[in-house]
């Protein structure tokens, strides 16, 4: 069994999904990809326990749905849009618990520009603007780790463990770095406006 | 509080694809067309490339990776975590059930929590299936998520807090306290027997007005498993 690919496992279950045979596949199919998931979780949660509750998550949904598997598709790939929806309700929930919010309040008393510029853009506009100034000033950790903490609203320690970030203070000298650019840049920018 | 724009500006925008459909783009099985359109939106948007880098991180995942963390206490965690999700349903114990959907679903889900169980010990233990221990016991102190209940300090505080308590744990020997920043940047870390601990002197100085801070307790068992966590706590002192 080991010798088949996942999305050969799929096949051969879907030949006879009630069968106790092509249980066997899917039992296969599901540990190769264990360590994978929980490791994701982890990273995301930062806390065993709600990683191994958030793993099992993902495989009960991934079990459900398996009918919706494209043949041509690669499993990891399906599998990982599963996770990503999932995480993304339980970032969800967590942001009405004002408690598990992201450290909101941080860099809540640091002068920034940026928010004073955009409110004066409507939304569309407002992107663009954020867009162009985050290719043109910031470097791609700076803009990925920009991106998963404002865009995701992703805690700081969980971006650090999903980057691999292996500085003394993670992504959250990166967010210092990347908000002084992103200030300079507007300062420029409203300059020529 | 950071603008409600600036997140919305750094968020999924109108013309980001779904997840659904970057999960496509990456596996080449969008129509040509579309497939050009996306190739030039992404390049151009730093939250659908950050989708697919984390897209990638995950396929490309090699188990190696997270070995500490793994063969860390995670260890002794993960298979306590396996054996409730068997022992529970041998003991008739239904704590846990209330997390899955009962009905014409419920075979084919508890397949599925079963076969995680299985698969938690083969990244354990490599491919060999786990070995289910015969005295699952009554049951009465099987549960999906045991939690510790934090007492003090939490929310405003008016002083600085000398001493954190939460509800002892059955069965625990030990706590770990963890002292920590909104970030989780670690601030102290302490290990006792009691449910309460006393801040050092040195911890307290740290403790500034208008500033928050969390903590969180884990229990631990006679062979120094972990057998409950809290959730993070905060509090911050008034100015």
């Amino acid at each position: 069994m080991e010798a088949f690919s996942d999305e050969e496992l799929i096949a051969r279950y879907r030949l006879a999904p009630a069968s106790a045979a092509s249980r066997g596949f899917i039992e296969e199919l599901f540990r190769r990809h264990q360590g994978r998931v929980l490791a994701w979780c982890c990273r995301l949660t930062g806390d065993r326990t709600a990683a191994v509750d958030l793993a099992q998550d993902v495989f009960v949904k991934a079990y459900s749905n398996l009918d919706s598997f494209r043949s041509d598709a690669k499993f990891t790939t399906w599998l990982y849009v599963i996770a990503r929806n999932r995480w993304r309700d339980e970032l969800r929930a967590r942001q009405s618990r004002p408690r598990e919010s992201p450290e909101a309040e941080m860099f809540a008393d640091e002068p920034f520009d940026v928010n004073e510029a955009l409110s004066s853009l409507d939304a569309r506009d407002a992107r663009i603007l954020v867009q162009r100034l985050m290719f043109d000033v910031l470097d791609e950790t700076e803009r990925r780790v920009m991106t998963l903490h404002y865009g995701d609203e992703m805690r700081l320690d969980a971006i650090t463990a999903m980057l691999g970030l292996t500085n003394a203070s993670g992504a959250k000298a990166y967010i210092v770095s990347a908000r002084r650019k992103l200030q300079v840049a507007v300062k420029r920018w409203k300059a020529n406006v | 509080m950071e603008s409600e724009r600036l997140k919305s500006a750094m968020g999924p925008g109108p013309d980001c694809p779904t997840i659904q459909r970057l999960a496509y783009y990456a596996d080449g099985l969008l129509p040509v067309a579309e497939l050009q359109a996306g190739e030039a939106h992404i390049s151009t948007c730093a939250h659908c490339l950050t989708e697919l880098e984390l897209l990638r991180a995950f396929t490309t995942y090699a188990a190696a990776e997270d070995r500490d963390w793994a063969f860390a206490d995670g260890v002794s965690w993960l298979r306590r975590r396996e054996v409730e999700i068997f022992g529970a349903d041998r003991v008739g114990r239904n704590s846990w059930k209330k997390w899955f959907p009962t009905g014409r679903l419920q075979p084919a889900l508890t397949l599925a929590a079963v076969v995680l169980a299985m698969g938690v010990g083969y990244y354990m233990k490599g491919p060999a299936a786990p070995q289910l221990p015969t005295d699952v016991g009554t049951g009465a102190e099987v549960t999906r998520s045991m939690r510790v209940h934090l007492f003090g300090p939490k929310g405003d505080v008016t002083a600085v807090p000398d001493r954190l308590a939460w509800e002892p744990v059955s069965g625990a020997v030990s706590y770990r306290v963890r002292l920590m920043e909104v970030d989780r940047q670690e601030v102290w870390l302490g290990e006792v027997a009691a449910a309460a601990v006393d801040l050092p002197a040195e911890v307290r100085t740290r403790i500034s007005p208008a500033k928050t801070l969390e903590w969180q307790v884990t229990a631990y068992g006679v062979d120094r498993r972990p057998i409950a966590e809290s959730d993070p706590q905060r509090f911050r002192l008034m100015k």
